[in-house]
């Protein structure tokens, strides 16, 4: 399960259609831009997690 | 003289201070860790010593490139939406490197492999797979040199340098020549030295940028609405297809698809592959993964300079001029000069690193074992040297002697050339199921049908309908209904023809490696 780490940043990442959209903004900031901006450091996050989790 | 007649005095002037600065790092990195530079292992990979932290800056200077930090953020000013497929694409590559580099580094490092293709021939003993592969990465990288040239004339010209005749390319010979002896040096020690001082620049840039400009623009939602407008404009009087802030329906499958390819294609480069085997450990490869995405968010940033050079109303003959124009426009000129030069050492890094991988690959995977198959490792040096030297001259020549289209739309085929050797290489990390002359004959359909789908007659196109007209057979609908990135689509293809050949040519050649092999 700890897969669910590396994979779940991935699979929205590649999932458009959910992003796809203009609201909510923040600071004028379209969706579409924070979202996937936002994911980036998410996404490093779950590579840490998984790598603590796979050392045990 | 009339091609310095509208320079900017300041901003050249930090420009060739921070150029003279890495060319005597450049020179200097010779007696970095040191060791003897006529090994080809010490040249070529910097004696596999670098760690986590060097490879750090190492890696980020030579996968994000200067060409990356003008193309991107040019195709967000001409479509919008679209040009961000680069986030979800360095979103998606570094949980498969921790997957499959960390075993690559080990098998290469305990059989002293240097390049993908001395992997492949160890995996699967096959000598033209190997030869396929190597050309495949010789291939791909020339235009790809030749482009950090086309990023580097860029912010020349944004220096106000304006040279006629001859003198026209002048300044990108005198720095390509000088990065050249440095490179002949230093061998890969020389850009990973020069990477230090590229990164922290971005970074200075990057931050600058994202604060001074939104501020001067009257913030964020300004350069957004501004930005929306002009997208509807373009569409409206039908410059473009598709634009805007978000993506139009026919756009989705393009940029899911484009993010997937791009992802699979960079680690298959010889730039790519060098700058991760040149790490000390699979430990320093993992600690990257984590890591490298500061460079994505930068990247990210750097993409929505091309919204912001639409709201400061930079005027621009060419698409990929918006991000030095907007920095003008944007900063005083001793900034500016630095601004330039951070994207210059944006491009002597890579192609330094590019230089070195496509001189050992022809060392190692068309030298050695066609022309010379006794050559010491005194002798592999000498060629890679050499070679690293020919191939910066002949990325010079297409600038020269091409229009930069040509080197636009081989970059274009030589991702989707690059993709085709990934069965062997990554399914090779864990399997030997797949059999060698399935695995070329599965690569050649890729480049052929991958070639084919991107040709239009007006231009080549990266995507291709998922419905084809195929010669002697007629049409085929997927019924899928959208767009697909061409190099996906025939590594589709190219998997599948590998798979079954592989059930009935099983190769009796010999596997050099073991499965602890792969372990670090």
């Amino acid at each position: 399960m700890k897969y669910i780490w590396l994979l779940a940043p991935c699979i929205l990442a590649l999932w458009a259609p959910l992003y796809n959209r203009v609201d909510p903004q923040i600071f004028g900031v379209p969706f579409y831009y924070w979202f996937q901006l936002l994911l980036i450091p998410v996404s490093a996050l779950g590579i840490f997690v998984y790598d603590r989790a796979r050392k045990g | 003289m009339a091609m310095f007649a509208h320079l900017n005095a300041v901003a050249t002037s930090v420009f060739v201070f921070f150029f003279a600065l890495v060319t005597v790092l450049g020179f200097l990195a010779a007696r970095w860790k040191r060791a003897s530079l006529d090994s080809i292992g010490e040249w070529g990979l910097g004696g596999r010593q670098f760690g986590p932290w060097v490879t750090w800056f190492l890696l980020g200077g030579d996968l994000y490139t200067a060409y990356t930090v003008i193309a991107v953020p040019a195709l967000v000013y001409g479509v919008g939406a679209l040009g961000f497929f680069a986030v979800p694409y360095t979103i998606i590559i570094y949980p498969f490197l921790y997957f499959t580099m960390p075993r690559l580094w080990a098998v290469t490092h305990k059989h002293h492999y240097l390049t993908a293709a001395d992997f492949i021939f160890g995996r699967y003993g096959n000598r033209s797979l190997e030869l396929a592969v190597a050309l495949t990465g010789l291939i791909a990288t020339m235009p790809y040199i030749a482009l950090q040239l086309v990023g580097l004339e860029k912010v020349i010209a944004a220096l106000g340098f304006s040279g006629a005749g001859v003198y026209a390319h002048a300044p990108i010979t005198i720095a390509f020549v000088i990065l050249a002896l440095y490179t002949y040096k230093s061998g890969l020690r020389a850009p990973a030295l020069i990477a230090f001082v590229k990164d922290a620049m971005i970074y200075v840039f990057v931050l600058a940028a994202i604060v001074v400009i939104p501020y001067e623009l009257g913030g964020w939602s300004h350069i957004f609405s501004a930005a929306s407008d002009a997208y509807a404009a373009k569409v409206a009087a039908h410059k473009v297809a598709a634009a805007g802030l978000t993506l139009a329906p026919g756009q989705i499958g393009p940029y899911i698809t484009l993010a997937i390819g791009s992802a699979m294609a960079l680690f298959m480069y010889p730039h790519a592959l060098t700058g991760t085997l040149a790490a000390s450990s699979g430990r320093a490869i993992r600690f990257n993964t984590m890591t490298l995405p500061a460079y994505s968010i930068a990247l990210g940033f750097i993409a929505l300079l091309g919204m912001m050079a639409i709201a400061a109303n930079v005027k621009v003959d060419s698409a990929t001029d918006a991000v030095p124009q907007l920095v003008l426009w944007a900063f005083p000129d001793w900034f500016a000069g630095f601004c330039f030069a951070a994207i210059a050492l944006g491009a002597l890094v890579p192609a330094a690193v590019m230089s070195i991988g496509a001189a050992n690959t022809f060392t190692r995977n068309v030298w050695k074992p066609f022309i010379h198959p006794g050559m010491t490792a005194v002798e592999e040096s000498a060629v890679a040297k050499i070679v690293s030297l020919i191939v910066k001259i002949g990325a010079l020549m297409v600038i020269f002697f091409m229009p930069t289209r040509f080197a636009l739309d081989l970059q274009l085929l030589g991702g989707v050339w690059m993709i085709q050797i990934f069965p062997a290489l990554v399914f090779g990390l864990f399997t030997r199921w797949f059999s060698g002359w399935a695995l070329f004959l599965g690569w050649l359909a890729g480049i052929v049908v991958g070639t084919a789908l991107s040709w239009t007659p007006k231009a080549w196109v990266p995507v291709h309908k998922l419905a084809w007209d195929v010669p002697w057979f007629g049409h085929i609908d997927s019924g899928l209904g959208f767009a697909s990135y061409n190099g996906l689509t025939s590594l589709l293809l190219n998997l599948a023809v590998a798979a079954l050949l592989s059930l009935v040519l099983r190769s009796k050649a010999a596997d050099q490696t073991r499965p602890e092999d792969y372990l670090d």
